[in-house]
């Protein structure tokens, strides 16, 4: 117990030290924190792209995943339904667009993304459909000190017929997320 | 260059310091973790309402497919524990009625062992399993 929390107080006075020389150093990764969230699902994740700050155009790389497992009715027949509860992942791809209005520090995005997405029921070997999206998400972006950037729009997140079929997916989501340079 | 050294260096100590091959835990070296089996509680959640005033349960080792049925049981409280062997995935089902409709709600999870800090596994915890209705 006491080695791990020597190498703990190890980690702190290295990060704390480099911490200092920060400005000597370039930033090379935006990692970003983000959220899909519509009336009822929410999908979380974490997103990679080269530092956005000051940056017109930017890539990315994306991971997201729904943190509880959502409850879908699937109809077997006329009047009979299972019940599944469906964890879901997605990894994705993406380019976005951002116009600062007021220096960095106010403007507009625009990003679209390609989505691999899949996921499984608890409790069954049957298993949901797996299927590609494009998401597109627009909307303001918000940039502070330390190169952070938050952002909040619109995504839209069209599924085919078999997962919205289940409900699986909700079109119409908000999407928000925090942007850390490092 | 300086900055992915720099950034490499701090990673791979991040890495180590959470090794125990780097700091080993001098308390756990001559610790003999018990070899189980270990016992642990699986909470079954179900909706209780006019319709369905108890909840007809079935629970299965393997998933339901699988047809290990374990046992079954009537619920008159919204949610039951049971204490069950650890490291076993168990699924269940419970059967509603809503109006002229027949639902079945399926889940399952594994169930494991809680583990002290020298990751010996020990009787308790538990891991509910939600097969109430969706809203």
């Amino acid at each position: 117990m006491n080695g791990r929390l020597f190498g703990i107080i190890l980690v702190l006075i290295l990060v704390g030290t480099s911490a200092k020389s920060q400005p000597v150093l370039e930033k090379f990764l935006g990692i970003s924190f983000r959220q899909m969230v519509s009336k009822d699902d929410i999908l979380v994740g974490l997103a990679v792209s080269p530092p956005v700050t000051g940056k017109k155009l930017y890539g990315f790389m994306v991971f997201d995943f729904r943190p509880y497992r959502k409850k879908l009715r699937v109809q077997q027949t006329a009047n009979f339904f299972n019940q599944y509860a469906e964890n879901r992942y997605m990894i994705g791809i993406g380019a976005g667009y951002q116009q600062a209005l007021i220096n960095d520090t106010f403007g507009l995005y625009l990003q679209l993304s390609s989505h691999y997405t899949w996921g499984n029921y608890g409790g069954t070997e049957i298993q949901p459909p797996s299927e590609f999206l494009f998401v597109p998400d627009a909307g303001v972006f918000f940039g502070g000190k330390r190169a952070t950037t938050v952002r909040l729009g619109y995504a839209y997140q069209r599924a085919t017929s078999e997962l919205r079929a289940v409900k699986s997916l909700s079109e119409h989501k908000i999407s928000i997320s925090l942007t850390l340079d490092i | 260059m300086k900055t992915y050294l720099l950034t490499f260096l701090l990673l791979s100590i991040s890495v180590l310091c959470s090794c125990k091959f780097l700091f080993p835990d001098d308390d756990c070296d001559y610790v003999f973790c018990d070899s189980g089996p270990f016992y642990s509680d699986l909470v079954i959640k179900v909706s209780l309402n006019n319709e369905n005033p108890t909840g007809i349960i079935e629970v299965f080792v393997g998933n339901v497919e699988d047809g290990n049925l374990l046992f079954s049981d009537t619920l008159m409280s919204e949610q039951k524990s049971y204490n069950f062997e650890t490291d076993m995935y168990y699924s269940a089902k419970a059967y509603y009625k809503e109006g002229k409709n027949t639902i079945v709600a399926i889940n399952g999870k594994w169930l494991r062992a809680p583990q002290d800090e020298c990751d010996c596994e020990y009787d308790g915890g538990s891991t509910s399993l939600n097969l109430r209705l969706a809203q």
